[in-house]
């Protein structure tokens, strides 16, 4: 998400009080500064006009979910939380929650193509963290695409994208190519992706395009994001691109911001699910009751069958004809209040 | 209707029906005749349609193309080479099917605030004819046979869209009856769309989608509204958000007196595909 900000410096990330409804985050140079003002947008304000002007400083706000009908995450207030892998963090955890991978399942959009799924997941027990990724059709090389942001979102590096892209890059250069291939290259490829990782302070989800997030119980959603209605998705979603200035938060800017994150609070997601899934699938769980459908998708995931489901709720015409992926995940233990 | 995805398993087609005939050699406002300047947006359209369906792996059949040209009492292909065997061909055989690839330069972004001059690959495909008389009613007949045989093995596809491009009156007979019967020609998504474009070189001013043949001011003006299809709202949406141009749902798939610039707009907005899986 392209979001305009004062830039500071690259490094540590400490999160700020909530207020007016936004988190202000910001990321603090390899000085190790640190900023201590007080919880409030003047103390705020003062505290980064107080940095030298020639420092790369970036305040970003992340807009905490607000949905419609109830479908909205709990505000996270007094939360601290680092974002800047390059310099750990430290500190023990100071959550006891654990996310399990309960199924994970893919179905291509076209059955006698089975080899152009253009969706891929990935599930780091050890690290906590899963996402999935819906590499777009208009793209050169959406699989090959894919698979370099799989790898290098995999690696946990602070630079993960821009190895990805350069891995690509390279790749594509060695290609013998026809001239309607060099031509088609230009236009590049893209990816949604959507995450979610663990993190000291609590689990923290990355979405950049349509690929969302539920936070489920039984058979009802909790919350999700980035949309909340089935008439948000849009033929042509943001996403991650293999051409760097596509993914610049604006012209100038060396920092390459990934999508919208936001922390879910441990005490909002102990014992619950947590359900990524690609657009199409997505679209179709976002209808005004969507219990039923929820419910038919966990038993389908439970007989290892998402083929049946999709098949069918195609052919009635009311699951977009799409790659479709969903990973689900169970979170237990610690406490809620 | 017309929202059908289209796929390789559910490909669509395009067909472009090209007047040949002599008063196509008359001059436009570059310096080229009405022949080459058609000739060169098809050229220009054909080679989009292959990049937008090219992947690493190679080209996907989106599409199936034909490209029939009329003029000199025939019908026939305007492809060659290994395209001359048949009218209809899968994009992927198109993007093996040039006559050549020339180079022509193109003024481009430098990324760096400026503008330079670049060499790119220009293929193609068809060559400007202009070549004595008008049977557009035999064309339009050989094109309706074309279509019924493709919707009967593509039945639930996006309809074929057909880009009719003409300077002058048919010499061969009333075509009107066979573009009707070219209309009703259906797949499960809908009817077969024709888009008629009238290129003109005299500087009259453009009609452009009329709604009304009231609008027109001639019987072969109005003829020729008669043989157009409205816009598929997904088309209506595209060509207000690429051009600016607001269409209604009454508005009919026509410019009379085209000037180059109006013929690359048309050409464009009547080979947007809808989504491709």
């Amino acid at each position: 998400m392209k979001r305009p900000g004062k830039k500071i410096w690259s490094g540590w990330l400490h999160a700020w009080d909530a207020f007016d409804g936004l988190v202000y985050w910001y990321v603090i140079g390899e000085k190790q500064k640190s900023i201590t003002a007080e919880g409030d947008a003047v103390g705020l304000e003062e505290a980064i006009d107080e940095m030298p002007i020639s420092a790369n400083v970036f305040a970003t706000p992340i807009p905490l979910l607000a949905g419609t009908q109830g479908l909205n995450f709990t505000p996270v207030t007094q939360h601290l939380y680092s974002l800047a892998q390059a310099f750990p963090t430290g500190g023990e955890i100071s959550h006891t929650i654990t996310m399990n991978l309960h199924t994970v399942a893919t179905v291509p959009k076209d059955l006698q193509y089975p080899e152009s799924n253009e969706d891929a997941y990935a599930w780091d027990e050890d690290g906590q963290r899963a996402a999935v990724f819906d590499g777009a059709t208009e793209s050169f090389a959406a699989q090959r695409w894919v698979a370099s942001t799989r790898t290098h979102w995999l690696s946990g590096h602070p630079q993960w994208l821009q190895q990805a892209r350069e891995e690509y890059n390279r790749d594509i250069k060695e290609l013998n190519l026809s001239w309607a291939q060099l031509d088609a290259a230009e236009r590049g490829s893209y990816t949604t992706m959507v995450s979610i990782e663990s993190t000291p302070m609590g689990l923290r989800a990355t979405t950049i395009g349509d690929s969302c997030i539920f936070l489920l119980e039984g058979t009802e959603i909790i919350a999700c994001d980035p949309y909340v209605s089935h008439g948000e998705f849009f033929a042509s979603p943001q996403a991650l691109s293999t051409r760097t200035q596509d993914n610049l938060t604006a012209p100038s800017a060396d920092a390459e911001i990934i999508g919208d994150q936001f922390l879910i609070s441990p005490a909002d997601v102990a014992g619950r699910q947590l359900l990524l899934a690609t657009d199409a699938l997505s679209q179709w769980l976002m209808i005004t009751n969507p219990q039923g459908r929820l419910a038919r998708l966990l038993i389908a995931l439970e007989e290892d069958d998402l083929v049946a489901l999709v098949t069918k709720e195609r052919a009635s015409g009311e699951l977009k004809t799409d790659d479709t992926t969903a990973l689900l995940l169970t979170v237990s233990a610690g406490d809620r209040s | 209707m017309y929202t059908a995805e289209i796929s390789r398993s559910n490909p669509t087609a395009y067909i472009f029906l090209v007047d040949q005939s002599g008063s196509m050699a008359t001059g436009m406002a570059q310096g080229m005749s009405k022949a080459e300047f058609v000739a060169d947006v098809i050229n220009k359209t054909l080679r989009d349609l292959v990049v937008r369906c090219t992947r690493e792996e190679g080209v996907r059949d989106y599409f199936d193309i034909a490209v029939i040209g009329y003029g000199d009492k025939s019908v026939h292909s305007a492809l060659s080479g290994s395209l001359s065997n048949g009218l209809m061909h899968p994009i992927s055989a198109i993007a093996d099917g040039t006559l050549r690839i020339d180079e022509r330069e193109k003024m481009v972004d430098d990324g760096d605030g400026g503008i330079i001059n670049k060499l790119v690959r220009f293929p193609v495909w068809v060559e400007p004819v202009a070549n004595l008389g008008t049977p557009m009613r035999d064309a339009i007949a050989t094109t309706a046979r074309l279509i019924a045989d493709w919707s009967q093995t593509h039945p639930n596809s996006y309809p074929v869209t057909v880009l009719h491009i003409t300077d002058g009156e048919s010499t061969d007979g009333d075509p009107e009856h066979n573009a009707e019967i070219l209309r009703s020609l259906t797949t499960t998504d809908g009817q077969t769309l024709i888009y008629n474009l009238h290129v003109s070189a005299d500087g009259e001013e453009p009609i452009r989608f009329p709604t009304s043949e009231n609008q027109l001011p001639n019987p072969y003006s109005k003829l020729l509204f008669r043989m157009s299809s409205t816009f598929p709202e997904h088309l209506r949406r595209y060509a207000e958000e690429a051009h600016g141009i607001h269409l209604s749902a009454e508005s009919h798939a026509l410019v009379i007196n085209a000037d180059a610039e109006e013929l690359v707009k048309f050409i464009d907005i009547g080979s947007r595909p809808a989504a491709m899986r």
